[in-house]
């Protein structure tokens, strides 16, 4: 995440790279709970599952700081692309063209990733053990 | 171009309602089956067949909607619209439409994760795939373990825990009409948990690549009421019947070497490498779900292992006489 | 802008003959056996496009071998070990030989003058990976000739495949021949996105990139990404198959489940690699026959690059089944239903478009709408088995056999054909017939659903895939017989296209320039067309400059833009800034040569030679491979130029020579990295994955491992190795040779102390890797980092050996900056390297 007057190629692929990184912290945090818990007992143990509190925690954690670096870089995009009031099609050879469109592009971005991080940690909220 | 056009156009109209018709016809004549998802007999395959359903004609619909628009936009009135008509399209039905519908999909699922992975209910049953037939012991929470092949039987209405192994290569244990399959993978223990609903024979296959005999490792299941099942599984503990006319049978198994292979409770033969054959005759096929279990059709396993079953472990006893196939084929079929 | 240039030297018509005669001498394509020595971007990229097309008709034709076998129940046409590798191979080939390389095949064909190139930037690495692909392709493909095609799957799951008696030399064929192509499909990666980013025309601002070019971007990247954990994963494999390193071998320590999540980390993205290009090609046909320009530019741009992250949030959805806890499943669950969004998004910019323009109904179009009841019928089936529960029934079974085929035959295929009717006039010069095009889309059509549509039902009736045979009374028999029928229709229609692509059309007239009226730079082109690819390097302002420019074309044909000559007769090209597309340089790019033939040979020769276990011979063109690369790069780049600068026309003057991050082998050696680091991050990743699987005997109990001191040892010698390179480049700067050749020399000694260090750790501790996974695991790593240090030394030597040339000086320092660059990777792979073998197992202990 780099604060920046000017939209780029990092600005524009911000929102996208924080819900891969979430994406990749609430897998990690439930697989090593819950295969740490089961490792080298690979024996039918039969009746419940190891629970994943822990996971589940690391997991609102990490959402609540993705949605919050998401509304920073939608924040910041909002801006670039002119505070909203600039009409597509953003295709003249100019500066602010460019601007506007990598604005408009990456609050785009923002808002599909941030339905992909919530769609993502769902699941900590569906299911609480290892089963 | 636009006679052309026109002539496309009904050819279209055409082709859609043959394929509509046949679709329909494969739909509605084709779910029975002793091997189908869509002929549910247990918990696990009928919630999962209404899923099916609900997401099928859902699916139907939106594609009908939206090849109606291409249809519409490329050939019933190929004219501009405005420009504002087309960015609420994008809006409404690119974003809006299915993240609602994705995200009522995704809660649904995930509820049902939770639900058909519910413990079992104390039956326990370890299955082994093993190219290219299944390893079956039983047990039961009270009382000994039974070893037994190719064939699973459970009680209706009851929670049953399948615990799953592989030793040589991956397999997937799957019995369509009572639920999803789940992979048996060296060195892992999984477990699956089916529901049986309704007494029967179904059919359960091998679902994961494992070889040359894949296509040909399967197996048949009995979905028994719970009465019929517990009183089953208890004689199981009986040694197998040795009727008296079968001794030719018996004795050219024996010398044969079979029994390094196979076990006979309550014979010499203990052979682990193979099918367990102590309830060989109650069996409904021959060869992991390979033929019908017939007197004919064991003779001609053990004559042709190797044509009928590539790459099987068995080696093939060609060099047997047709009455000695015969024999220890009644012999084995005896074995109830 | 041009209009002003009121006294142009262009007005003189016969200046501007002998400009074109000049252009036309120097972008020449070689004639008799010396066409082959072409690495112009319109040959490779016939070639590389025809070659894919070729595979295609071969796996087709075993495609076809299947649905014969499965058309009626207990058929013994095949028998079942044959028939294991006719689908192991119709999967491979499509996979790995087609779908992927045909996506780079056209990129090469039609980005350059999409761009307003004369070719990409690296012309002879795009001939490179063309002769590697080539090669790769013709061996793995070959090997059923010989009944030994791989045998177990395309996926090739252990332990059945590395089980040397139930599968012969056919996996280790896959895994080399593979691992080869994989490469040069990495090096067209690289090649396309510096093309991309920074050979686009001046003017052209990230704004006004066509959408295709956005595609190609996003592709490439995802390349990077997803390519190298299966170059991982396959070097993990075949430690295994001829070492007996137990990665996947449960009774050491290993496991299975790390080679799927390694493939399927490659396999999954794959799809998108596959499904976004073809995409790309709608997205340039759709404006043009809606005579539009895209509506909702932006939109399409979210989800290339929403769909090329999301993504990479799918691949445990093919393991569904393997019994991980339903948390983990679910997370991909959710990504998998998430990515609809994008693609959702993708389809509905082209429906508005359409809905916005007058739309021409043509062939192209015929089939883009094909394309699009296919694919979102494919999409729908793909939303459903996204659901883990109801892919625990449908994994596996035929359902996912008609799944995957309607995503890619509809997502890929279709608008693979509508691409082809679309740009054929441009590549070849005429036009395909309508006719024949109509017919070929009713068969394709037409058969396609009678073969796929049935299979959907016939895999929830229990039709599990991969199978030889079935048997009778299970329902299975109409359904499939159904199925080959269409099947067979298909391949009509695949044969009627590609007679229309192959017959002679030398009679026919040549197509009308621009033929379909299309608005960007690719129609310039005219037929017949020209070697120099472009007449001019146009500045752009507009998305669609044909239609929107004035006086363009007129301009363009006279050239009145950059670079209308070829003065020095060198091939030349501008080369601009990524954001604003400013020209920056002047860029010379290397001409014709079968260097790049014998190096692809040789280098297909290692791998070859490995596949039969054959060390001596894998040395051997190991060397001679090392030798040819060498060859290439000391007489093809960095080339001093006979002037500093050049002036392009309209009175700009640009350098011809720049260095570090302004020049193209700077960025093709960052993004190369990257690709790398994404390999070497897979190796870690299997590391904490059996870190994860093991309660305590990995990483074992104290005493067992590599230890701490030769590991540290180590990462101070690399240290230093790297400090000795930033003095070097210090020194070159301040163009003082001789303290230059000291500190490369210094950095040499250094760095083989280092990797000689770090390999003596584990074997002075006894490590032995064929007795538990751990050893073994600490090995490879080790390994990878050594050999690292072993590249940096040999580059270290080059730029040792181009110093003493006179070829890399303080002016000129291209090499310098490179292979420092390289070694500020090299030393993080190192960091990393010590931290997990050295530091990690004190931490858990």
């Amino acid at each position: 995440m780099i604060a920046s007057t000017r939209a780029n190629l990092i600005t524009l692929i911000t929102a996208p790279t924080v819900w891969a990184v979430h994406f990749l912290v609430c897998y990690v945090a439930a697989s090593v709970e819950c295969a740490k818990a089961m490792a080298d007992a690979r024996v039918f143990t039969g009746g419940g599952w190891p629970d994943i509190t822990t996971a589940r925690i690391v997991i609102a954690v990490a959402t609540v700081a993705a949605l919050a670096a998401i509304a920073w870089s939608s924040r910041q995009a909002w801006r670039h692309w002119g505070d909203g009031d600039a009409e597509p099609p953003y295709d003249d050879a100019t500066f602010d063209d460019r601007q506007q469109f990598l604005g408009f592009a990456t609050v785009l971005l923002c808002g599909l990733s941030f339905i992909g991080v919530i769609f993502v940690a769902l699941p900590a909220v569906f299911i609480g053990d290892c089963r | 171009m636009d006679s052309q056009g026109d002539k496309t156009i009904a050819a279209r109209g055409r082709h859609w309602r043959i394929l509509a018709v046949a679709a329909g016809a494969l739909v509605l004549g084709g779910c029975s089956g002793v091997q189908s998802a869509l002929d549910p007999a247990g918990f696990e395959a009928r919630e999962v067949a209404t899923l099916f359903w609900v997401m099928a004609i859902g699916a139907g619909v939106v594609w009908a909607i939206v090849m109606a628009i291409a249809v519409y936009a490329t050939r019933i009135r190929p004219d501009p619209h405005e420009e504002k008509v087309g960015l609420r399209l994008i809006l409404w039905g690119g974003v809006g439409f299915p993240t609602v519908v994705l995200a009522g999909l995704l809660v649904y699922g995930l509820g049902m994760m939770w639900t058909l992975r519910e413990p079992g209910e104390g039956l326990r049953i370890d299955i082994s795939g093993e190219q290219f037939w299944w390893r079956v012991t039983y047990r039961p929470q009270d009382g000994a373990a039974v070893a037994s092949a190719n064939e699973v039987r459970l009680p209706v209405g009851e929670r049953v825990e399948f615990a799953l192994t592989a030793p040589d290569v991956i397999h997937a244990f799957w019995i369509p009409s009572l639920g999803g399959k789940v992979d048996m993978i060296p060195g892992r223990e999984n477990r699956l948990v089916l529901q049986a609903e309704k007494p029967g024979v179904y059919r359960g296959v091998c679902a994961e690549f494992c070889g040359a005999s894949h296509a040909l490792m399967a197996f048949d299941v009995v979905a028994m009421e719970k009465d019929a099942f517990e009183a089953w599984l208890k004689d199981q503990a009986r040694p197998a019947a040795q009727a008296s006319e079968q001794a030719r049978g018996a004795e050219l198994f024996l010398n044969n070497g079979c029994g390094a292979c196979h076990a006979v409770s309550g014979t010499e033969a203990k052979g682990v490498v193979g099918p367990d054959l102590t309830r060989f005759g109650e069996r409904p096929t021959v060869g992991a779900g390979l033929m019908p279990n017939t007197p004919d059709n064991v003779a001609r396993f053990i004559r042709e292992t190797d044509t009928l079953k590539p790459r099987a472990k068995m080696p093939a006893y060609g060099a047997l006489k047709p009455d000695e196939l015969q024999a220890i084929a009644g012999y084995l079929g005896s074995l109830k | 802008m041009t209009d002003a240039a009121l006294a142009s030297p262009q007005d003189d018509p016969e200046l501007r003959k002998a400009q074109e005669a000049r252009l036309e001498k120097v972008w020449e394509t070689p004639k008799g056996f010396r066409y082959w020595s072409a690495v112009n971007n319109s040959e490779v990229g016939i070639w590389y496009t025809a070659t894919a097309l070729a595979f295609f008709l071969f796996a087709g034709v075993l495609g076809l071998l299947i649905r014969a076998q499965l058309a009626v129940p207990d058929n013994d046409f095949l028998s079942a070990t044959f028939y294991n590798q006719v689908f192991t191979l119709h999967g491979t080939a499509m996979m790995f030989l087609f779908a992927i390389p045909i996506f780079e095949a056209v990129a090469i064909l039609i980005l350059p003058e999409m761009l307003g190139a004369r070719d990409l930037p690296f012309p002879r690495l795009s001939a490179f990976g063309y002769w590697s692909f080539l090669l790769g392709g013709v061996f793995v493909c070959g090997s059923i000739f010989f009944n030994a095609a791989p045998d177990s799957g395309w996926f090739m799951y252990p332990p059945l495949s590395t089980d040397h008696k139930q599968t012969g030399i056919g996996a280790d064929v896959w895994l080399l021949g593979l691992s080869f192509i994989e490469v040069a499909s990495i090096a067209a990666a690289v090649e396309l996105i510096v093309g991309t980013l920074k050979c686009r025309p001046p003017g052209m601002r990230i704004n006004l990139m066509p959408l295709y070019a956005w595609y190609v971007l996003v592709v490439a990247g995802m390349i990077l990404f997803a390519f190298p954990p299966l170059i991982a994963g396959d070097i993990l494999f075949e430690m295994e198959r001829m070492f007996g390193w137990p990665f996947f071998d449960p009774s050491k320590g290993g496991d299975p489940l790390l080679w799927q999540h390694l493939f399927w980390i490659f396999g999954h993205p794959e799809v998108y690699i596959i499904f976004l290009p073809a995409i790309a090609l709608l997205a340039m046909i759709v404006p043009t026959f809606a005579q539009r320009p895209i509506l909702g530019y932006s939109w399409i741009v979210l989800a290339a690059i929403g769909t090329g992250f999301l993504s990479f949030g799918l691949w445990v959805h093919h393991m569904f089944t393997t019994g991980l806890p339903s948390i983990s499943l679910a997370f991909f669950s959710a990504a998998s239903e998430a990515v609809a969004i994008p693609t959702g998004v993708q389809i509905f910019v082209f429906l508005a478009t359409l809905l916005a323009g007058r739309v021409i109904y043509s062939v192209p179009m015929l089939y883009a709408v094909g394309a699009l009841a296919i694919f979102v019928f494919g999409g729908l089936t793909g939303v459903m088995v996204a659901l883990a529960p109801f892919d625990w029934q449908a994994h596996d079974s035929h359902f996912v056999v008609a799944h995957l085929h309607y995503t890619l035959i509809g997502g890929m295929f279709f608008p693979l054909i509508a691409g082809i009717y679309y740009y054929y006039p441009f590549v070849m010069d005429r036009r395909l017939s309508d006719r024949l095009g109509k017919i070929g889309f009713w068969l394709l059509f037409v058969g396609f659903n009678v073969t796929f549509l049935p299979m959907h039902i016939t895999g929830l009736r229990g039709m599990p895939r991969r199978v030889f045979t079935y048997a009778e009374g299970l329902g299975f028999e109409t359904l499939n017989l159904v199925s080959t029928v269409g099947a067979f229709v298909f391949a009509a229609g695949v044969l009627v296209v590609a007679w229309d692509i192959l017959r002679p059309k030398s009679k026919e007239p040549y197509a009308p320039r621009n033929v379909w009226n299309a608005g960007t730079l690719e129609w310039l082109s005219e037929n017949p067309g020209r070697d120099w690819g472009v007449r001019t390097v146009p500045i752009i302002s507009t998305r669609y400059p044909i239609w929107q420019q004035p006086n363009f074309v007129r301009d363009y044909d006279e050239g009145r833009f950059y670079l209308p000559d070829a003065e020095e007769g060198k091939r030349e090209t501008l080369i601009t800034s990524v954001l604003d597309a400013r020209p920056i340089q002047c860029l010379r790019v290397p001409s014709n040569t079968f260097i790049t033939m014998g190096a692809a040979f040789l280098t297909g020769g290692a791998f070859i030679a490995a596949t039969f276990y054959a060390w001596t011979l894998t040395i051997g063109f190991s060397i001679a491979a090392l030798i040819a690369i060498v060859i290439w790069l000391w007489t093809g780049t960095a080339i001093i130029p006979e002037k500093k600068e050049k002036d392009v026309g309209l009175g700009l003057k640009l350098p011809l020579y720049v260095s570090g991050p302004d020049s193209v082998g700077w960025w093709a050696m960052f993004i190369t990295m990257i690709g790398d680091m994404s390999a070497f991050a897979s190796l870690i990743f299997g590391y904490f994955f059996y870190w994860t699987i093991h309660a305590s005997a990995f990483p074992p109990a104290a005493g067992v491992g590599p230890g701490q001191f030769w590991p540290a040892v180590a990462m101070a010698l690399v240290l230093a190795s790297w400090g000795a390179m930033l003095l070097a480049r210090r020194a070159n700067a301040a163009d003082s040779p001789g303290a230059l050749r000291f500190w490369l020399a210094g950095s040499v000694v250094l760095a083989i102390g280092g990797g000689a260090a770090l390999l003596w750790g584990p074997h002075a501790t006894g490590l032995d890797p064929t007795s538990h996974v751990y050893p073994a695991t600490v090995w490879i790593i080790a390994i990878w980092t050594a050999v690292h240090l072993g590249v940096g030394v040999i580059m270290t030597l080059y730029c040792l050996a181009r110093s003493v040339g006179r070829k890399l000086t303080a002016e000129h320092d291209i090499d310098i900056h490179n292979v420092v660059l390289f070694w500020h990777f090299a030393l993080i792979t190192m960091a990393v390297t010590v931290a997990v073998l050295a530091l990690f197992p004190l931490a858990v202990r």
